[in-house]
């Protein structure tokens, strides 16, 4: 059991124990493949390989239990196998903030340059700065027998957020893009402008099976009908700020949201939860014009 | 339909100018005026340049300061300036660029500026809101300009804000010798007006982080409100809007824990963005 006295606290201020991130979760775990699997606690999701030697593991959960978590259902389906290489799908905490406690033994911590570059900066208490890094839009790997490209369609999500290609497999795994129903309460860090365009760019790329970092894997239709919901969600925002609803009252926003979107969209996972803060985060990025460098001119033209 | 947009004399030589819950302000010497942004629309551009004329007739707009990246302030900053001078952090005229502006003076660091017979200071103490936010110091007449902070709770999403750095920018800028504050949206205030701002943001990220250590599903509206309601309402319960925004501002603010921050602004190093 981790002590929530003296756990990683990730850029927690507060003092005290953290039981949120002491409480440890039940990890399993699928075959999407041949070596490779996908591994889930109910709402996060991975996916790790077995090498020929040793293990591969994309991210590491959302806290440090969940990271031992996580290890504990690798050693079991993997027995004393090395885990010798943790492969950074971007820089948030709550996906890749960890890896002290996944691996400490790991030799090879992996991330696109721009997600390195804020890991670096950001000093986050148990989260492990990527030994090594790459940059650029496409870049194929092979460590330890398991091959893999990375790809950074541009922005998206976070910083240096990167999809993984395991073409034998026809897998694409990316997180905290398209999730299964209405998108994560209010976009965090989801950079809206040029979303859609960039995460479109990954449709042509040889897949069956869209592994997002949240829920249940995709298929390709799927993935476009959720792409295509934020499309209508930013319309219909763009619809709210006509008629005049307040874009910083959440109440007004949350029941304009729910009685013009649910026969729309009503029966989409999370509807309830969620849509009220989808459509204010769209309000606010049509008012503000985006947020940041990121939402500046972030579309990256062309096919991948 | 004209827009209406009000201008009220708040210093010597200085105006505030509002159109609903949003602010700017302009200063005058002479026939020369300088303005701070210019609003988000061109129907209240062209009332903030109405307002302008109306206020010191025959005025010419000699320069404007875009204090933010941000549309619902400065989307027509550039228009507004016309010939004259467009000033603005590196880091927002990235941003202003990419939509077409055309800023002429670039800041990297703090400035003392001489425009149209007023001294401006023009400070940039790391990133607050948006990109490249300066604040805007008339000294001679002790006021502070700045996009952010409000005298109210509704603060909404706090669109764009960067926690890592946010308060303590407000905190040291209320160090000032001012005796007005005017926030880009909503009531001016004072430099304690200004503290206490910082002190509710300060109090919400607490009682959020509390909330995820308790374990809350911090996800969940129906949850977040009336913990962060109860943690907060002895302190701030008077503030304006404080029960209708502080769930949602609960819910933004444990997201900034669990997930790190967003982007090198709520990194220890917000410079590296400087970076070609």
């Amino acid at each position: 059991m981790i002590d929530p006295n003296s756990c990683h606290r990730g850029i927690f201020s507060i003092d005290g124990p953290l039981p949120g991130y002491a409480f440890p979760t039940t990890v399993s775990y699928t075959p999407l493949g041949e070596r490779l699997w996908t591994a889930t606690d109910g709402i996060y999701r991975t996916v790790f390989a077995e090498g020929d030697e040793g293990v591969v593991a994309f991210d590491t959960f959302w806290s440090p239990a969940a990271a031992g978590s996580y290890r504990t259902a690798i050693d079991r389906l993997l027995p004393r196998r090395e885990l010798h290489t943790v492969v950074y799908s971007h820089e948030h905490l709550d996906h890749c903030g960890f890896a002290e406690d996944l691996a400490p033994e790991a030799s090879t911590i992996l991330a696109h340059e721009e997600a390195a570059a804020v890991i670096a900066a950001r000093g986050s208490d148990g989260q492990v700065v990527p030994t090594e890094t790459w940059g650029g839009e496409r870049k194929g790997f092979e460590i330890d027998g398991v091959a893999f490209e990375l790809i950074n369609p541009g922005a998206t999500h976070g910083a240096g957020n990167v999809a993984a290609h395991f073409p034998e497999a026809g897998v694409l795994f990316m997180v905290d893009t398209v999730i299964p129903g209405v998108g994560y309460t209010f976009f965090p860090d989801w950079h809206l402008d040029s979303y859609l365009p960039n995460m479109r760019r990954l449709e042509s790329l040889e897949w069956d099976t869209f592994v997002p970092g949240h829920f249940w894997p995709l298929d390709r239709q799927s993935f476009g009908d959720n792409l295509a919901y934020y499309e209508r969600i930013s319309e219909a925002a763009s619809e709210a700020l006509a008629e005049g609803v307040d874009p910083d009252d959440f109440p007004a926003i949350d029941a304009w949201a729910k009685e013009r979107l649910r026969a729309e969209h009503g029966r989409l996972f999370r509807f309830d939860e969620y849509i009220g803060m989808n459509v204010m985060r769209y309000m606010a990025h049509h008012r503000t014009g985006g947020w940041g460098l990121e939402d500046a001119g972030g579309v990256v033209e062309g096919s991948l | 339909m004209s827009a209406a947009l009000e201008a009220t004399p708040v210093a010597d030589g200085v105006w505030t100018a509002a159109a609903g819950d949003y602010c700017s302000i302009f200063a005058s010497a002479g026939e020369e005026v300088v303005a701070v942004n210019g609003f988000g629309s061109p129907a209240l551009a062209g009332a903030y340049a109405e307002a302008i004329r109306a206020t010191v007739p025959g005025s010419r707009i000699v320069a404007v300061i875009a204090s933010i990246d941000h549309l619902d302030h400065s989307a027509q900053a550039s228009e507004l300036a016309g010939a004259g001078e467009l000033v603005a952090h590196e880091l927002c005229a990235r941003v202003l660029e990419s939509r077409g502006q055309r800023p002429t003076r670039l800041l990297a660091e703090d400035a003392e500026l001489e425009l149209a017979g007023h001294r401006f200071s023009l400070l940039y103490r790391g990133p607050s809101q948006g990109t490249g936010n300066l604040a805007v110091h008339l000294p001679e007449q002790r006021l502070l300009f700045l996009l952010g902070p409000r005298a109210d709770a509704r603060y909404g999403l706090f669109p764009d804000m960067h926690f890592r750095h946010l308060t303590r920018v407000w905190r040291e800028l209320a160090e000032l010798e001012v005796d007005a504050v005017v926030p880009g949206r909503g009531p001016t205030m004072d430099v304690d007006g200004l503290r206490r701002a910082a002190d509710y943001v300060d109090a919400l990220a607490e009682a959020s982080q509390r909330a995820f250590a308790d374990g809350l599903p911090i996800w969940v509206i129906e949850a977040m409100a009336p913990y962060a309601q109860e943690a907060l309402q002895d302190r701030f319960g008077d503030l304006d809007g404080f029960d209708r925004h502080v769930g949602i501002g609960a819910i933004r603010l444990v997201h900034y824990y669990l997930m790190g921050g967003w982007g090198l602004e709520d990194t220890a190093r917000p410079e590296l963005l400087l970076r070609d």
